[in-house]
């Protein structure tokens, strides 16, 4: 039995580890291609490890883009979006998920809708209503957009679904209102939701591209993705100071992943508690 | 329910630390855009080399304020140079220059937002792709009168097909700024270790077959030549010298079905099958640059604004030089095509935009450019600067071209039809389709796609 | 319980209720209505007429959808967006309910591997596609030199009809395994262990465990992940264009929908017709949808 669950246990291990190695190639690629000189980013065929590691790449990205101005943006941004996407699609998910009221389903299903269209659609007549607001080139016009979340609604509802309706009745039967019930009863229940949430918004806020492109005009106003596209000239590609750029970008995401990692497990750990 | 609110403790603690992240971010952007005015306000020189990417030019007093859209970081240093240049010469304006990415189309969907909202930048560059699509939206500001009182003679100061290209209903939309022609690379390691001889001026298609012929080795990985699927560097050059067309003067007919046209495709696809080139599929995964850049390739046909890419390239740069084209059945020809830089109709200051424009075409505006050894300046007196910029290579194989060159075939729906053009010859690359079939297919859907455009 | 709270709640409580509802899905129901339904059915509009790049309109009726359906573009993209789907979804899921479980059994290490799981999900587009374009290239690629070693000769995986789309699918399988995982995970943790210690006294197996208690305790959070996989597999698009050159003999045989449509849109500037490609796309992905919502009934376990 014992012996068994060893070698179970090694099966178990090789796999995970082989799925790794899969999966963290292309970054590892990334960062060996980023210390690598333009020649030999093109090379054919290709080579692994930097013949003549560098930091070349780098420092041209830190030429063409004023970095620290750049990077406090998307900081800003994401951390303006994430906050808004977790409130506003806590809310609603948890009127979709727990509150009969009528043409719930119709609203949800209209605001499911949103996902199925390809968003390019959206870029032009946003760009008019934000021009209409007067906040073209500012940070408001920047993230008004993102704010709303049909994803984050969805994912959070079915949080909301599969918590135990006896939590709530309880708290109803003690005279709570419904924020009191949502804000003391149900948010803490759904804090991996909500975790899984931040990690999302935060990497889609981050990496989003073609709107702070049309939106910001000024360059000490763009956020790190649309800075990083003007490294690449019109014919030329320079692939290692475009992976030094990624490079740069990645690490504040896998900084964050790694933190909210904790808070995971120590909220299921809470929940755990509870039951 | 305790053990609820110890939960609800937490979160609350967890929320306000957010909160706290939120206004410290808050309060610190506001700083910094504090900052940013005042280095812009205060921006000269200095200001300007620190960080390139937010220069604004002259002084933050001016009067009128120019916005100049680019999409090359390469040419950023050139055209803030020239723009710094105005601003002296016209204290009362001052010039921001915005970088707009060229791939994947970023430039122009933030130029079409801008002027479906209205506000677009004052000036930005153009290509002969998108040209006659903006004037027939009018959303270009003839230049003209500019031109005029700025005394530039388009006709005498240009190559001709290059004025031609940017003159739509006899008015000039586009200041031509640089241009682009082909010739021939080749890897001079490559030839010696065959003991070959360089190509040089006046040679011919078949030379060029013989010596791929000398130089192929593809046990070792190394091709004499490359046929990529590529117009404007490779087969129109060759159409354009065997006597053959790609679309008629008034735009309403292509010429694939012309014999003429298909024989200077063919000689392309027959090196492919004779083994001399990759093939298609092959060009498709490693490209023609990539194996130049990495010395497999002996000669690569390549447009002039390959050459600070090459010169870069620490594998290559020593072992390579340049020739003209081959002529083809005793004919020379060359394909040019060039930017321009043209200014918005709906500019709120149209007049200076237009001024700032025409001085951009003008001689010290061009020879700032030229030095920097990027573009071939547009002017004919300062194409040399190009050649000077790398005076151990024979770059004069392209600037020397331009007056017998043929503009490159534009049309409003250009793009559409070069894709349609790709999409059927590339059967006849691969040997899937006959040539005649495949450019009976292309003429077919390209000669729909016309009609449509002129209805 | 239900009826606990069913006689607590009379007719004006639900109207109250009601109203909590409403004030509680306002802030996400306005907010997009304002950036994305009213661009919406402006772009509906916008199908009916031909449009410029510059946003200018003039009515045309049905033509765009004549001119679609009569293309034989439009079936061929719908053929191998479909494809496309039927390859990545289902793998796609399978893998990441088995990389969640196996990194929700307390491994060792569990975290690090959790981290380096997710890395694609946070990897730039551009990078990924080099990589894999590498990896896939014919003449020099690691994927035929790994055939070589057991004799079978290599081919030219994205310039090949046969093989292009399958290849794209699998950096979809790729780069969406790790992202579905996260969400499945916290599925995972929210489940509550004294179902499994109540399991264990009962005497059941892993296995058991696995396919009575996870499995039902997380079908919300799969339901979640095929619907979000579902309309995200209906709307390739990066890797296609990044991977697939014109130049390709398969770039047919691996135009998706969206590419379709984007060619359309930002390359030839034809919105209108964009517009009408875009509503076809919408439609399939609603009726798929709705399947889903009406299916989930049969075995999605909401508490």
């Amino acid at each position: 039995m014992s012996n068994g669950r060893r070698t179970s246990r090694v099966v178990l291990y090789i796999v995970l580890c082989l799925g790794v190695l899969l999966t963290v190639f292309p970054f590892i690629w990334m960062v060996l291609t980023s210390f690598k000189l333009d020649g030999e980013a093109v090379q054919v065929p290709p080579t692994i490890l930097p013949q003549h590691p560098s930091l070349q790449a780098y420092q041209q990205v830190f030429d063409v883009i004023p970095f620290r101005a750049v990077l406090l943006n998307s900081v800003i941004s994401t951390v303006l979006i994430v906050l808004g996407q977790v409130l506003f699609c806590t809310m609603a998910a948890y009127g979709f998920a727990r509150i009969k009221f009528p043409g719930r389903q119709l609203i949800f299903i209209l605001v499911l809708s949103v996902l199925m269209v390809p968003s390019q659609i959206f870029l032009i007549p946003q760009y008019l209503i934000i021009q209409k607001l007067h906040l073209l080139d500012t940070m408001g016009g920047l993230v008004l957009p993102s704010l709303f979340s049909a994803f984050g609604t969805f994912l959070l509802r079915q949080f909301f679904l599969s918590i135990p309706a006896e939590m709530e009745e309880a708290a109803i039967l003690d005279g709570a209102n419904r924020w009191q019930i949502f804000t003391k009863v149900m948010v803490p229940l759904v804090q991996p939701g909500i975790v899984t949430l931040v990690i999302f918004t935060a990497k889609y806020g981050w990496n989003n591209f073609m709107w702070p492109l049309i939106i910001t005009t000024t360059p000490s106003k763009m956020t790190l993705g649309p800075a990083l596209s003007t490294l690449s000239g019109v014919h030329v590609n320079n692939y290692p100071a475009q992976m030094a750029g990624a490079v740069l970008a990645v690490i504040p995401m896998l900084i964050l992943f790694i933190v909210f990692q904790k808070q995971f497990i120590e909220g299921v750990a809470h929940a755990g508690v509870k039951g | 329910m305790k053990k609820i609110q110890h939960i609800n403790a937490k979160i609350l603690t967890t929320a306000l630390a957010g909160l706290m992240v939120l206004t410290s971010a808050c309060s610190s952007s506001g700083t910094a855009a504090t900052t940013g005015t005042t280095a812009a306000a205060g921006s000269d020189s200095s200001a300007a080399e620190t960080s390139a990417a937010t220069t604004t030019e002259g002084d933050s007093s001016a009067s009128t304020k120019l916005s100049f859209m680019i999409w090359d970081a390469n040419q950023q240093p050139a055209m803030e140079a020239m723009a710094a240049a105005y601003t002296k010469e016209h204290p009362d304006v001052s010039i921001e220059i915005q970088l707009t990415a060229y791939k994947g189309g970023e430039y122009w969907t933030k130029l079409e937002a801008g002027m479906a909202g209205g506000n677009a930048p004052d000036v930005f560059w153009m290509n002969t792709l998108h040209v006659e699509n903006y004037v027939d939206a009018d959303m270009l500001a003839p230049l003209d009168d500019a031109v005029k009182t700025a005394g530039l003679d388009l006709d005498q100061d240009f190559p001709a097909a290059l004025a031609s290209m940017y003159k739509i209903n006899d008015q000039m939309y586009g200041i031509p700024k640089d241009f682009d022609t082909n010739a021939v690379w080749y890897n001079k390691e490559l030839f010696d270790a065959k003991g070959v001889a360089y190509p040089e001026a006046g040679w011919t298609w078949d030379d060029m077959v013989s010596l791929a012929k000398q130089l192929n080795d593809p046990d070792n990985g190394v091709y004499g030549i490359a046929a990529p699927l590529d117009f404007q560097t490779c087969y129109y050059n060759t159409v354009f010298a065997a006597g053959g067309w790609i679309l008629n003067e008034d735009k309403t007919q292509s010429g694939y079905n012309d014999p003429k046209t298909q024989e200077g495709i063919q000689i392309w696809i027959d090196l492919i099958n004779e083994g001399l080139s990759p093939s298609l599929a092959s060009l498709t995964d490693t490209s023609a640059d990539a194996m130049f850049e990495s010395g497999k390739l002996a000669m690569i046909w390549a447009g002039s604004y390959m050459t600070p890419e090459y010169v870069g390239n620490e594998v290559i740069k020593d072992k390579i030089d340049l020739v003209e084209l081959p002529t083809y059945d005793g004919n020379e020809a060359n394909v040019i095509n060039g930017l321009g830089y043209s200014v918005y109709s709906g500019s709120k200051n149209k007049e200076a935009a237009e001024a700032f424009a025409a001085w951009m075409g003008g001689t010290e505006a061009m020879k700032i450019q030229g030095e920097t050894g990027v573009v071939i300046s547009a002017r004919n007196d300062a194409q040399q600067y190009f050649a000077a910029s790398q005076p151990s290579l024979n770059l004069k194989a392209y600037t020397d071209k331009a007056a017998i060159a043929t503009a490159l075939p534009v049309s409003k729906v250009a793009s559409e039809m070069y894709d349609l053009e790709a999409n059927s010859l590339k059967l006849a690359y691969s040997g899937e389709l006959s040539l005649a079939d495949a450019c009976a297919q292309a003429a077919e859907q390209s000669d729909a796609l016309l009609a449509k455009m002129n209805k | 319980m239900k009826s606990a709270l069913s006689r607590r709640t009379g007719s004006r409580h639900q109207l109250a209720d009601a109203m909590w509802g409403y004030f509680f899905v306002a802030p996400v129901v306005i907010g997009l209505a304002v950036f994305y339904a009213f661009p919406f059915l402006q772009n509906i509009y916008f199908s009916f007429c031909e449009v410029d790049r510059f946003n200018r309109s003039s009515f045309i009726g049905l033509d765009n959808y004549r001119e679609m359906f009569s293309s034989g573009e439009l079936y061929q993209s719908t053929g191998n967006t479909f494809l496309y789907v039927l390859l990545t979804v289902p793998l796609g899921i399978f893998l990441a309910i088995l990389v969640a479980a196996l990194l929700n059994s307390k491994a060792r290490g569990q975290s690090a591997l959790r981290t380096l799981y997710y890395l694609p999900a946070i990897t730039m587009p551009a990078a990924i596609a080099m990589v894999w374009k590498w990896i896939y290239n014919g003449n020099y690629g690691v994927l035929n030199e790994f055939l070589k070693v057991f004799g079978v000769s290599g081919r030219n995986w994205l310039n090949e009809s046969a093989t292009a789309l399958i290849a794209v699918a699998v950096v979809g399988i790729w780069s969406m395994v790790g992202y579905n995982m996260v969400i499945l995970l916290a599925g995972m943790q929210g489940i509550s262990p004294s179902y499994y210690e109540a399991a264990q006294i009962d005497g059941a197996g892993a296995l058991a465990c696995f396919f009575h208690i996870t499995i039902p305790m997380l079908s919300p959070s799969i339901f979640f992940v095929l619907i979000t996989s579902l309309i995200s597999g209906f709307q390739v698009f990066d890797t296609i264009y990044m991977m697939i050159g014109k130049t390709s003999l398969a770039y047919e045989s691996t135009q998706s929908l969206v590419m379709l449509f984007y060619r359309n849109a930002f390359d030839y500037g034809y919105k209108g017709y964009a517009s009408a490609v875009s509503i076809y796309i919408f439609v399939i992905i609603l009726l798929f949808t709705l399947i889903q919502f009406v299916a989930q009934k049969k075995w999605v376990h909401y508490e």
